[in-house]
């Protein structure tokens, strides 16, 4: 218990510090800050790990009058992606020692990361559904000031849009959220995640059901965020700063699709059930979409914003699927997408800042030639991206793939496997965008205008998520045995 | 036993996959790369005929495990590897081949400041070779392809800093790639219907599932098979991708790789017989390929490029094998073919590969009279070009000549109509192969130096090798594209030029093109022990009549060559039509036409999510000012009107309150 608490507690504490230092009238300095930071995400870190491993719970009792618990517990589903969360807070740090944040006062910023990574946390460890909407909520205003304040600033219009356009999204989408949850726990009488999971539903009628879950899925879509719901994000992106770019695709996007998980299939399998076939439209929508936009898209950054839209839709697919298989799936691409986007925004964030911009249609030198550790951080980052067998990528895509060909007994088998066939040719033009990515930056003779290579903390961070794009995708095992049975105790009941 | 069979076929897999690791790691050293390089290759070739040995000598384990099977509900991925007779023959062979290559290299690229990347992708793509081969699940098999797709991508732009490779590759690579797509649709339809994906159980259970759910399957599989061996109609990115430094060429593209489909679908024969239509599909392909591609072969200006389409034709003939045997015959045809094809092609390729480095270039003009100046190549040239041609005793006869006898045999038992299709197919590819065999041998040994100007500038015209890239409709074509249409003498069409100064061959290189001869020669005995598993079966009056065509073949092309001052037989085709040949008839265009529209549709996506999608987002911010201005004005600060919205909102309450009572 005492080591659930220190993970949260230690974000929390240095975060309010940090911030309140950067208010005072003599903030910290940039490495001070740096490395008060890092100690206190390596504590966290440490505190997550352990607290996977003993798999402690903590249940007691908080605002009666509400039936509001405080419930905390780790599970098989959430241990990889607190593990994930903890590591990259733990990268962004690592980073922005070897590239510093441009814009206000480094303290404030480090007390950002560190007011998303609790939040982040505190909604993985969420046993009650109240506190998962508190905690999804933890992370909105932090991470607006990391895009408003230590954003883009060579456009002051575009990144107060930016801004103003994921906070707008964002609360509209968690306004719903709240109805469907506060729906949720008064149809149900329970607000804890493991009783609601328990009762699968049982009791609740089939419309209401489906309501309580088309205003969940509607709410949590604009996070994940999945077709047409996604237009905030390529703009949040552009904008945002390396450390929130990559916080934003690799942890709070999966704050979506974890929510989907404990929220709507597992409390409400009928109603999902139902809304399954639109939300696995939307899903494959979503891959071709995003794929296609990234054909032309001249910006890296939005480019890689859109490829995310694409790979969650991926997830989607698997989700909907209502299978052991497809869970298993969308859990797995979830993680992957967290690894491979986290070394992509790392990347083109570097790039960003060497160039002066993102944007493709300007002749570069050839990373391959300058920068031999950024070009071949690049071709592992997109092989990964595009789904290339033996990386991380490929798994959730091709289970994912498998699931929806085979889904579960409610769910219409012949549209599924349309979508099948759509979503493998969304998997061709991923392959279509990467090579063109890499054609356009990564080969060529151009030795001008020269930049330097990654090394220090950048090389390092780049080095151990290459390493993990590589891991994960030789031993998947790692991820889906951690998932296994408690994905196996959601299904059992999907499909009776 | 059983043990240290499973341990040798790991063993096979990891010593290449820790080979390329490590050599990425010290890339910039060149011995340690070097050693580490052909020591990955020469473990797995020790491992591997260990595995061959072993399993025809005591009991052993088919099933051996990888990385442990995967928890997936109803769906079973146990990621075993599946040793037999088979995977272990295949293995040896491509075992050899790499080792062949890593040792040229060596040499070969012994000045490029890349070496150590080249060997490690060299390294990595031996590895998912040994994977596929081995593979006893869908995935690993699936992994292992795409995994070498995605390493011909990085060896054929090896030389990144040259436009045209970079267009080759990322053609190459995309056109397996779309292929891909179907081939993992068949491989889930496959897994779906035993709900495993191992492919004993696929081979076990399918016999009892519906016909047309497997015709489907293999349907797409065959359409992934296409792509990864160059058939028709995705055949075009080979011939481009000679762009690769030859060690990749003779690797890839002749011995691994593009025979992996053969491989593929010889592993599951005994459900692919089942399936008539999903064979009349293969066979027609096949037909279309290697008539095509021989008669492509005879017109190419440049050496390599006939030797990448006479692949193309070899293929074909392989995957034709299996199209037509009979279910009693089996896979043994074909994969006999693929060994001996791995044999004499990778020969052929390090020969043209040396004698390029000795003449600087490999354009038919270049190297005319080639091995008169260089008569260390003869042997091995002529040992390559009489077993492509498939002349006996050598390895190509024996093999090629089993093909005609499942062909026979189809005809002969079953009548089916692809038997025909492949029995007159084989009989036209026999003369084409002998023929541009001949006119390749002519050139090589052709001796005119007095002509040699003229000649020159009446090809010249017809060295431009066009390459219409699919990523080139992507973007503007970048300013100062490099292409080699320079046209001056000394300016190879096909590869980078090799400085005169080149270091003379190496030992390694010079022995692994005598191994590779000397299993070109001895290799059509080697088949009829029982090492290879494989009863060549023979036709004699078929074989006979095959002779008698090369030997036609032979006679005509003389001819023509005699009538030429250039002593090239290909030149009566005159320079325009060689330049049409050069561009493989402009298959391409068929490519751009299915991208440029994808790529206007994506500009129309692009536009779509600005002015439609996110259009409808902004209009939430415009109706909300809209709305909020028009409250503002009602709000007119005016007692009276206030009072009038009172009275209003009373009388509402009222009749609401009456009616509704």
């Amino acid at each position: 218990m005492i080591l659930l608490f220190a993970a949260l507690a230690i974000p929390a504490v240095a975060g309010t510090a940090l911030i309140l230092s950067g208010r005072g009238s003599r903030p910290l300095s940039g490495g001070n800050a740096n490395m008060l930071s890092l100690v206190a995400s390596l504590a966290t870190a440490a505190f997550v790990l352990a607290a996977v491993i003993a798999r402690p719970v903590v249940d007691q009792q908080w605002l009666p009058s509400l039936g509001i618990r405080l419930q905390f517990a780790v599970d098989g589903i959430s241990a990889p992606l607190l593990i994930l969360t903890a590591a990259l807070s733990v990268a962004v740090v690592v980073h922005a020692g070897s590239r510093p944040p441009h814009g206000g006062s480094p303290a404030t910023f480090y007390g950002c990361l560190q007011l998303v990574e609790l939040g982040a946390l505190a909604t993985f460890f969420a046993r009650d559904a109240i506190i998962f909407y508190v905690s999804f909520e933890i992370v909105l205003i932090p991470m607006w000031v990391l895009i408003s304040r230590y954003g883009d600033s060579r456009d002051l219009v575009a990144r107060a849009d930016a801004s103003g356009r994921f906070v707008l999204f964002t609360v509209l989408g968690s306004t719903l959220m709240l109805i469907g949850i506060l729906a949720l726990v008064q149809a149900s009488g329970t607000a804890s995640l493991d009783a609601l999971a328990a009762s699968r539903g049982a009791g609740l009628e089939r419309h209401t059901q489906i309501i309580i879950a088309a205003l969940l899925l509607v709410g949590l879509s604009i996070k994940i965020p999945v077709f047409p719901l996604h237009t905030w994000l390529p703009p949040a992106h552009t904008i945002a700063p390396t450390a929130g770019s990559v916080m934003l695709a690799a942890v709070l996007l999966k704050m979506g699709t974890y929510g989907v998980v404990r929220l709507v299939i597992a409390p409400l399998p009928i109603g999902f059930g139902a809304l399954a076939p639109a939300f696995a439209i939307l899903g494959v929508a979503g891959i071709i979409w995003g794929g296609l936009a990234c054909l032309v898209e001249n910006d890296l950054k939005r480019l890689i914003a859109y490829s995310s839209v694409a790979h969650m839709g991926f997830v989607v697919l698997g989700l909907s699927s209502g299978t052991t298989v497809g869970l298993q799936a969308a859990l797995f691409a979830n993680i992957a997408h967290g690894v491979v986007s986290a070394l992509l925004f790392f990347l083109v964030g570097g790039l960003k800042e060497r160039w002066g911009s993102a944007d493709l249609a300007t002749a570069r030198a050839a990373l391959r030639e300058v920068s031999p550790r950024l070009g071949f951080a690049l071709i592992v980052g997109f092989a990964a991206s595009l789904g290339l067998p033996g990386l991380v990528g490929f798994w959730g895509e091709f289970l994912a793939m498998y699931s929806a060909w085979n889904p579960a007994p409610d769910r219409p088998l012949l549209l599924m496997r349309v979508l099948v066939v759509v979503a493998v040719l969304g998997a061709g033009v991923a392959a279509g965008y990467s090579l063109r990515v890499l054609r356009l930056i990564w080969s060529g003779d151009r030795t001008t205008p020269a930049h330097t290579d990654a090394r220090g903390g950048e090389w390092s961070v780049l080095a151990v998520l290459v390493c993990s794009v590589l891991v994960l995708g030789v031993a998947p095992g790692l991820v889906l045995n951690s998932t296994a049975k408690d994905v196996a105790a959601i299904t059992a009941e999907v499909s009776r | 036993m059983s043990d240290s069979v499973s341990l040798s076929a790991q063993v096979v897999i990891l010593a290449p996959f820790v080979a390329a690791i490590l050599g990425l790691l010290v890339a910039r050293n060149r011995p340690a790369g070097a050693l580490i390089s052909i020591a990955g290759a020469a473990v797995s070739l020790v491992a591997g005929a260990h595995v061959l040995y072993a399993i025809h000598h005591g009991p052993f384990s088919p099933e051996v495990p990888t990385v442990g099977p995967l928890p997936l509900g109803q769906l079973k991925m146990p990621l075993t590897l599946l040793v037999d007779e088979l995977s272990a023959i295949v293995v040896v062979a491509v075992a050899i081949v790499g080792l062949a290559v890593q040792l040229f290299s060596q040499w070969y690229l012994h000045d490029d400041d890349r070496y150590g990347v080249f060997v490690a992708s060299v390294s990595l793509f031996l590895s998912a070779m040994f994977l596929v081969v081995l593979s006893g699940d869908l995935v690993l098999t699936l992994i292992g392809w795409e995994v070498m797709g995605w390493c011909s991508y990085l060896l054929i732009g090896h030389n990144s800093r040259k436009e045209s490779a970079n267009k080759a590759a990322t053609k190459a690579f995309l056109v397996t790639r779309i292929a891909d797509l179907a081939f993992v649709i068949g491989l889930i339809i496959l897994a779906s219907g035993v709900s495993t994906t191992s492919i004993t159980a696929v081979i076990d259970g399918w016999p009892d599932l519906p016909a047309a759910s497997l015709t489907a399957a293999f349907l797409c599989l065959l359409i992934g098979v296409a792509g990864k061996s160059a058939q028709f109609p995705f055949h075009d990115w080979l011939p481009d991708a000679m762009e690769g430094p030859t060690p990749a060429s003779a690797l890839i593209h002749a011995a691994t790789m593009v025979a992996a489909g053969t491989f593929f679908l010889a592993r599951l024969f005994p459900i692919f017989v089942l399936s008539d239509p999903a064979r009349l599909a293969l066979a027609m392909i096949t037909a279309v390929t290697m008539v095509g591609a021989a008669i492509i072969a005879f017109g190419q200006s440049d050496l390599k490029r006939m030797l990448a389409y006479s692949t193309l034709s070899q293929i074909a003939l392989m995957l034709s094998a299996l199209a037509v045997a009979p279910a009693s015959v089996g896979a043994g045809p074909g994969v006999l073919h693929l060994l001996s094809h791995a044999m004499f092609k990778a020969l052929l390729f390090l020969a043209i590969g040396w004698l390029s480095v000795l003449v600087a270039g490999t354009a038919a003009a270049k190297m005319s009279g080639g091995v008169r100046y260089h008569p260390q190549l003869r042997l091995p040239i002529a040992i390559g070009l009489l077993a492509l041609a498939g002349v006996p005793p050598l390895v190509g006869f024996v093999s090629k000549e089993s093909i005609l006898g499942a062909a026979y045999d189809n005809v002969t038992e079953l009548g089916s109509l692809s038997g025909w299709i492949v029995l007159v197919s084989f009989g036209v590819t026999v003369v084409l192969t002998a023929a541009y065999c001949t006119r390749a041998w002519l050139v090589l040994t052709h001796l005119s130096p007095a002509d040699e100007a003229v000649r020159r500038a009446s090809l010249a015209a017809s060295r431009t090798v066009v390459d219409v890239s699919l990523v080139e409709i992507f973007t503007e074509p970048a300013p100062g594209t490099v292409r080699d249409s320079s046209g001056t003498p000394g300016q190879p069409a096909a590869e980078v030029e090799h400085d005169h100064g080149h270091a003379g061959i190496f030992p390694g290189a010079r022995v692994s093109i005598g191994a590779l001869a000397f299993l070109s020669v001895v290799g059509g005995l080697i088949i009829f022990t029982p090492l290879v598993g494989v009863e060549p079966h023979l036709v004699w009056g078929l074989a006979a009549s095959s002779l008698l065509l090369i030997l036609v073949a032979w006679l005509s092309v003389r001819r023509m060559a005699a009538m030429n001052s250039s002593g090239d037989a290909a030149d009566f085709l005159g320079a325009r039509r060689i330049a049409l040949f050069d561009r493989g008839f402009g298959v391409d265009g068929i490519y751009v036409a299915v991208v440029s529209p994808v790529v206007r549709l994506a500009r129309i996506v692009v536009t779509a999510d600005r002015d439609l999608i996110d259009a409808s987002v902004r209009s939430t911010v415009v109706a909300t000012r809209w709305a909020g201005a028009a409250s503002e004005r009602a709000h007119t600060r005016k007692p009276s009107d206030y009072l009038v919205w009172l009275l209003l909102g009373l009388l509402v309450v009222g009749v609401s309150g009456v009616t509704l009572w």
